[in-house]
């Protein structure tokens, strides 16, 4: 059945380059920074976020490393690479296609 | 990836199908060739997820199905929406364009 909540495939990679976009974060403040820019539209979940991450790190997309968060603890730092920042471009034109072509079936009557 | 982000997937197909079906009753590949269509081919409806996904539609109770005679004289499984699948495209639509709207202002958004 479909999850309401569910990101169209390729769609969170995207958020989370421009949410980096505007300069290194760890995970959980990269999930906060979406849902609070959305209003809550979107719910960013710990089980698509960290294996998204991991594969934008496999790509180039992202560069981690280890720092201390605002509370003192030992977090997962993520930035934008140049790559990160060429993807981020491309995709956001993939996604305006994309959402454009989902509307015109709907709008069909 | 390209690719993948211009394949249909789950939650999204599912839309489309009972949109497509909204407008009139029809079989699995009529509805794999109307959603191409109307998109001017930025969807490739997969036939096994196509399948897949009107299963799940049938079983929810969101659609019909009963086999008829097409066109060119061979049998084919025809689908219609139900009372509650018009509702749940009704849904499926309003938070559709809720996402949509607010992923746009997002990327929109200057960094």
């Amino acid at each position: 059945m479909a999850r309401p909540n569910e990101l169209l495939h390729g769609t969170l990679e995207t958020l989370i380059l421009k949410t980096l976009a505007h300069g290194r974060l760890h995970g959980y403040a990269i999930a906060r920074w979406l849902e609070e820019r959305t209003g809550d539209v979107l719910q960013i979940e710990d089980g698509s976020l960290y294996p998204a991450l991991y594969r934008m790190e496999q790509r180039g997309w992202i560069h981690a490393d280890w720092g201390t968060s605002e509370l003192g603890r030992k977090a997962k730092f993520y930035a934008m690479t140049p790559a990160g920042r060429k993807r981020l471009a491309a995709s956001t034109t993939e996604w305006s296609r994309f959402s454009a072509a989902i509307s015109k079936v709907l709008l069909t009557v | 990836m390209d690719d993948q982000n211009t394949d249909v997937i789950q939650g999204t197909l599912d839309m489309l199908i009972l949109k497509t079906l909204s407008l009139e009753p029809m079989h699995g590949f009529g509805i794999a060739r109307r959603v191409e269509q109307i998109s001017r081919g930025v969807f490739k409806v997969n036939p096994g997820s196509l399948l897949t996904a009107l299963q799940r539609l049938e079983r929810a109770g969101w659609l019909d199905a009963e086999w008829r005679q097409t066109p060119n004289a061979r049998r084919a499984k025809f689908y219609t929406l139900t009372r509650t699948g018009r509702k749940q495209l009704d849904t499926e639509t309003a938070d559709w364009h809720r996402r949509a709207a607010a992923i746009a202002r997002l990327l929109k958004a200057g960094a």
